[in-house]
């Protein structure tokens, strides 16, 4: 019946979305894999003849091995070059080799190499490669040759069956494999056989979550969630429990926040290995408290690991999974509820709203958001976080000029995040008079200049000139600038400064007119002024010394 | 087939229960009249006992099955009655040899077999899994229908010579396509096999 299952598995699924292909225990529904380290594989193939690539039998396969060694974490193969000789079966060596027989059976007329394998339980313990002497084979890339096969091509293949690969086109799957079961121009791994090798031995590395502090956030939507990973080359820390009891010894770490109250069960099912389950709470490895734990769902049969608990709303749950006997493989995790109210992303339902005050004056912005688990909230001003601001507003109590700009709030849960749009502050601020009007006293005829600064943030400030409170036409300028001044020009002046906030006045600068020096004619020579008598009469030059009274200045005779 | 099984059997899938199909390592796959003709000889058949046993090859132990089948029907050729066929590989104790990807017989199943080599082969059929076809009686019309090794429908005896993956191809080339009945299957293999043998129908 077991055939029958697997029709109808495959008319459901096909074509199906994964890739990859394993041979199984039937027992433990595992693949039969080696265990982590390296293994010889002898290579007794021969050396002497130069094929069409320059290798000769031994290197080319060679290369075969060390095309998978390049890909997976923690198997390698250790090709060892040897005189060619007949391959031996059951002797616990791994070898490849060129025979007409196998057992001392024939091939069949159509079969290319045979791989043989060994295994107990879920492990290989020998894996023999035999190429049929029937065939002409050479080394080649690229298209298939009509009556010369390629030798490496068919070892990688192989190879592959060594891993635990199988043949992904008899799996009901349509994708690019030297896995396929047929020879073709494919002459090097693809992606697809890529992810499968690696799931049976995992990739090159450590995995992101192997420790604690790195565990990976798991969401659930609409009631279930589906994670991947790998356990392979993960180890296992200091103050770590024991996953279900189990040493273990490659844990890897995820962590579910639990939108709301409710049962949930996780699980290992698509595991590639013999898994353990640990589920605790906590923030700290060596004081974490355990939730649930598991082994296999079905002791011994089936070896993935499930766990149902009920999850408390708001708390988050760290999920482990470890190898049992620190087994290890590609790792998935489901999680599934259908108690646990489905969780949402956050959704601004009202943005913030750009802001205009008076500096000083109390401002706030909001948003309405909504989501499941209940948003938090943070704000920011430009790029940057606003140390405090987590609520759903935002008031600045006093602001100032340095508080306008660009303010936005990030609306977050467990589930995702988003962000508003900009909304503008406007801080409108009173000029503040930095340097007043001065005094000055200016000889009639002559240039004065008034000026004021200011500062009023990013407001503009707009100023009028006044003369005895009284606005000057034009004077509309931080200066004030009055060309041959005259008596008429003095005068108390003043400036007012005026931003969308208010006006202010400057102090009075008072200028005085001082009347211009003028020149007069001479007066006649006195009858007993110098010049001496007789001789010719003298010229008087004088200039103005000052004036107190129109007309009446004081004169120096200076000639 | 019902929903509800179909659903069962997804969920039993998910479970990663199901032993992959398993087939046989780098084989040109004969097509149809090669795999008539290089039948010794073609059988339709119930498997009703496996048995492996330990064997030696020159101080080699190695491990061989014996599937014993309980003959419906004689397609092609003589084979010696009751027919055992062996194959290398089986499991005893915690031992297990397996050629890689060649296909499992199963207790109880009915096959079509093209049978050569019987005891001389690694596997005795022709292309190893190129020459075993289940039978399948669809419940729903009461058909019994022909499946591949890897338990997919054949559409056409053309097929066989198809990568196994190809059913769907043809399915989606031709929607109506209906998997070939197991009476129109072994009419084309005698036609086939007319020449080489005559067909003696065994009594159920």
């Amino acid at each position: 019946m077991a055939r029958f299952f697997a029709l109808l598995l495959l008319v459901c699924l096909a074509p199906k979305a994964w890739g990859f292909s394993f041979i199984i225990n039937k027992n433990t529904g595992l693949p039969i894999k080696w265990n982590p380290g390296q293994v010889t594989m002898r290579v007794l193939l021969g050396s002497t003849s130069t094929l069409i690539d320059g290798s000769n039998y031994n290197t080319s396969t060679q290369v075969a091995a060390e095309t998978w060694n390049a890909v997976i974490g923690n198997f390698k193969f250790n090709p060892q070059l040897a005189t060619a000789a007949e391959a031996t079966d059951r002797n616990r060596l791994n070898e490849m080799t060129f025979a007409a027989d196998i057992f001392g059976k024939a091939f069949g007329d159509t079969t290319l190499a045979v791989t043989t394998t060994w295994y107990s339980g879920n492990r290989r313990t020998e894996s023999d490669i035999v190429f049929n002497t029937k065939y002409t084979w050479d080394s080649y890339r690229g298209v298939k040759r009509t009556g010369i096969v390629d030798l490496q091509r068919v070892a990688i293949h192989e190879l592959g069956h060594s891993l635990g690969l199988d043949h992904p086109d008899e799996d009901a799957q349509t994708v690019n494999a030297v896995m396929n079961s047929r020879v073709s121009t494919i002459d090097t791994i693809t992606s697809d056989d890529t992810d499968g090798a690696q799931n049976l031995y995992g990739p090159l590395g450590i995995p992101a979550n192997d420790k604690f502090a790195n565990a990976i956030a798991v969401v659930l939507s609409n009631g279930t969630a589906k994670v991947t990973g790998y356990n392979t080359n993960a180890t296992k820390e200091t103050g770590e429990p024991r996953h279900a009891d189990n040493a273990g010894g490659h844990s890897v770490w995820w962590k579910w926040a639990a939108p709301s109250s409710g049962a949930i069960t996780i699980d290992t099912r698509g595991s590639y290995s013999d898994t353990t389950l640990g589920i605790y709470t906590g923030t700290a490895l060596a004081s974490l408290i355990t939730i649930a734990s598991n082994d296999d769902i079905d002791q011994g049969v089936v070896q993935a690991s499930t766990v149902t608990f009920n999850a408390v709303g708001g708390t988050t749950y760290y999920l482990a999974v470890d190898g049992f006997d620190a087994d290890s493989s590609g790792l998935t995790l489901n999680l599934s509820s259908t108690t646990i109210a489905i969780g949402s992303a956050p959704v601004i339902t009202t943005q913030p709203e750009n802001k205009t005050v008076t500096a000083g004056t109390s401002v706030a912005f909001s948003v309405v958001a909504t989501g499941n688990p209940t948003p938090t909230y943070q704000w920011q001003k430009g790029v940057n976080g606003i140390s405090g601001a987590t609520a759903a507003t935002y008031t600045i109590a006093s602001p100032a000029s340095g508080d306008a700009g660009s303010y936005t709030v990030t609306v977050s849960n467990s589930i995702g995040a988003v962000t508003s749009s900009a909304a503008t502050l406007t801080v409108n601020t009173l000029p503040a008079i930095t340097t007043q009007p001065a005094s000055a006293t200016a000889t009639a005829g002559t240039n004065v200049v008034f000026s004021v600064t200011a500062t009023a943030g990013t407001n503009s400030i707009a100023y009028q000139w006044l003369l005895a409170n009284v606005a000057l036409t034009g004077a509309t300028s931080s200066s004030l600038s009055l060309s041959n001044v005259q008596a008429s020009n003095a005068g108390d002046y003043t400036v007012k400064l005026t931003t969308t906030a208010g006006s202010v006045t400057s102090t009075s600068a008072t200028l005085t007119v001082t009347p211009a020096p003028v020149v007069v004619p001479p007066s006649p020579a006195p009858s007993s002024g110098g010049g001496g008598g007789g001789g010719a009469p003298s010229l008087w030059f004088g200039v103005v010394l000052s004036c107190w009274a129109l007309g009446r200045c004081w004169r120096r005779r200076v000639a | 087939m019902s929903f509800r099984l179909m659903n069962m059997l997804g969920m039993i899938a998910g479970l990663g229960l199901f032993t992959a199909p398993g087939n046989a390592t780098s084989v040109e796959a004969p097509n149809f009249e090669q795999l008539v003709g290089q039948a010794d000889y073609v059988v339709r058949g119930v498997i009703t006992s496996i048995t492996p046993e330990w064997r030696d090859n020159q101080g080699r132990p190695y491990i061989l099955s014996k599937v014993t089948l309980e003959l419906r029907e004689i397609i092609k050729g003589t084979p010696p009655q009751p027919l055992v066929l062996e194959f290398v590989g089986g499991c005893i104790g915690a031992e297990e040899l397996v050629i890689e990807g060649a296909p499992k017989f199963h207790l109880g199943e009915e096959n079509i077999l093209f049978v050569q080599g019987n005891g001389q082969q690694i596997y005795p059929l022709v292309g190893i899994m190129h020459g075993l076809y289940v039978v399948y009686k669809e419940a729903q019309s009461g058909q019994e229908l022909i499946l591949r090794s890897n338990g997919l429908p054949l559409y056409s005896e053309q097929d066989v010579a198809l990568p196994l993956m190809s059913w769907d191809a043809v399915k989606r080339l031709n929607p109506q396509a209906r998997p070939m009945t197991t009476a129109a299957f072994t009419q084309k293999i005698r036609a086939v096999g007319a020449r080489a043998e005559a067909t003696t129908e065994l009594a159920k």
